[in-house]
């Protein structure tokens, strides 16, 4: 969606948005499929940058006590 | 005789003679003339001499009467004789007071009236001599000022010479010839003056006003000498100008005007006297040289004293170095310990700290590698949270318990009114769409 790459916090918060959005309205359901596509899309994001950040932490936490 | 001389004519050879004999008949006998010599020439061609007997007045000098005096060749013997018994205190001589024995005569042929001496009385030229020699004496005396020259000091090195002297003299070339001999440097300049008559006076008191002064160069000392001569020409030397002259003067005077026995004025006035030129120079000379000595002496005593310096200083090196030689590795010890001992609290001060820290980043690691665990945990269990809640939305859960969905022209289909036979109806069930037409209600 976003031409520049979200943030997990952004990405995180549209989520809560949406999930509050569903719960709250009585939404079309052409409207609330879309709305739960682009959830499940945020959350991917999320969970891949989730990953990425893991195992980019573990590498920096296994150098280091490699080093120790 | 009154007549006799009024009616009486004469010749004038006949005046002469007659005033002649009156002066025989006034003067029978000798008698005894005293004054001042003066146009005396002895001349060996001329058997006789004449000159002038010349009384001057005391104060001015000036000529107050004079007298012609002849000394004729059979009375030279006496005269010789007499001179000769003075020892050469006395001699003929311009500018002496003399007293003569003469006869008073006129030479008829000239008319020229005239003293022919008949034998002289060397006595009273000595006595005047005396007498005016001691009156000088006297007037220094009463000055204060006859030791002046005295209490001036003759430089140790006296190289630099006044010599006040008869140029080209036997005087002048014996003082050089001693002072060559001597092989010192000695800067002789001289001035040529007369050594007896009546220009001694002037020429030698210019002469040592001359060395004296600071604008013609600088003098040691002033030499006056001359050499053997007339005994009779020292009275030139007894002389109030030159006396007055050397006392005044801030530089030392040495005379040597070769005489044996009586010092004249300008021998007692000067600094010290010498009785030849020679001996003159040969104080000079040892003077120099005795300084000479004196500062060989102390070259010598110098070179010694700064051996011995050498010497003790070596020793006291020496003595300081096997001191420092036996305190050198003492004092390396202590340093080497003490520098030990830095050392050692350096590496454990640092280790200590370094462990502390360690520690401490020890701990901070921990917590972070904790914070990681539980963060990841935490958040991948909020997404699984909100993956659940999002698909319990999905409406294909409530399609699966057989639900559908019908879409006319599109849009979903809420209501039955709208719906018009014949128009296309899409349904959409959990696993797909179907597509119908409606035919009626």
């Amino acid at each position: 969606m976003g031409k520049k790459e979200m943030k997990y916090s952004e990405a995180l918060k549209e989520v809560e948005d949406i999930l509050q959005t569903l719960e709250a309205e009585e939404l079309e359901v052409d409207d609330i499929s879309e709305k739960i596509k682009r959830a499940v899309t945020l959350i991917e994001v999320c969970r891949s940058k989730l990953e990425k950040s893991e195992v980019e932490v573990k590498k920096i936490v296994d150098a280091f006590e490699k080093a120790k | 005789m009154d007549d006799f001389l009024s009616n009486k004519i004469f010749s004038v050879l006949e005046i002469n003679t007659a005033v002649s004999e009156l002066i025989n008949a006034g003067f029978p006998r000798a008698v005894w003339v005293c004054g001042e010599i003066q146009g005396f020439r002895p001349d060996r061609n001329k058997r006789h001499i004449y000159f002038d007997l010349v009384q001057k007045d005391e104060k001015s000098n000036t000529v107050l009467a004079k007298v012609k005096a002849a000394l004729f060749a059979n009375r030279q013997p006496q005269i010789t004789k007499r001179i000769l018994s003075t020892n050469g205190q006395f001699d003929l001589k311009n500018d002496i007071e003399v007293k003569f024995l003469c006869e008073v005569s006129l030479h008829a042929p000239t008319g020229n009236y005239s003293l022919v001496i008949i034998d002289v009385d060397p006595v009273y030229t000595i006595g005047k001599m005396a007498q005016s020699r001691q009156k000088i004496i006297d007037e220094l005396i009463k000055l204060g000022i006859i030791d002046k020259n005295k209490e001036v000091v003759i430089p140790d090195i006296p190289l630099n010479v006044g010599l006040i002297t008869a140029y080209d003299s036997a005087a002048y070339h014996d003082f050089i010839n001693e002072l060559q001999q001597s092989g010192y440097h000695f800067k002789v300049s001289v001035i040529n003056t007369h050594m007896q008559g009546k220009s001694v006076e002037k020429e030698v008191t210019n002469a040592l006003r001359y060395f004296s002064s600071s604008k013609n160069g600088k003098y040691d000392v002033i030499v006056i000498t001359r050499g053997g001569g007339a005994v009779s020409d020292l009275a030139w030397f007894d002389n109030s100008a030159i006396a007055k002259t050397i006392a005044s003067l801030k530089m030392p005077v040495i005379s040597a005007l070769g005489h044996q026995i009586d010092l004249t004025v300008t021998d007692i006035v000067s600094n010290t006297t010498a009785k030849t030129p020679t001996k003159a120079a040969m104080l000079l000379v040892e003077k120099v040289k005795c300084q000479d000595e004196y500062i060989n002496e102390l070259n010598l005593r110098l070179k010694d004293s700064v051996d011995e310096v050498i010497a003790s200083g070596k020793t006291a090196l020496e003595f300081a170095a096997r001191k420092l030689e036996a305190v050198i590795p003492k004092i390396l010890n202590t340093s080497a310990s003490r520098l030990f001992a830095q050392f050692h609290r350096l590496t454990s001060l640092s280790q200590r700290f370094m462990f502390s820290h360690r520690e401490y980043l020890n701990s901070s690691f921990i917590a972070i590698a904790q914070f990681r665990k539980v963060f990841f945990k935490q958040e991948k269990k909020k997404l699984n949270n909100y993956h659940d809640k999002v698909n319990s939305f999905d409406p294909k859960g409530i399609l699966k318990r057989g639900y559908t969905i019908t879409r006319v022209n599109n849009k979903i289909a809420k209501r039955m009114s709208g719906i018009k036979p014949g128009d296309e109806l899409r349904t959409c069930f959990f696993d797909g769409e179907i597509i119908s037409k409606a035919e009626g209600k």
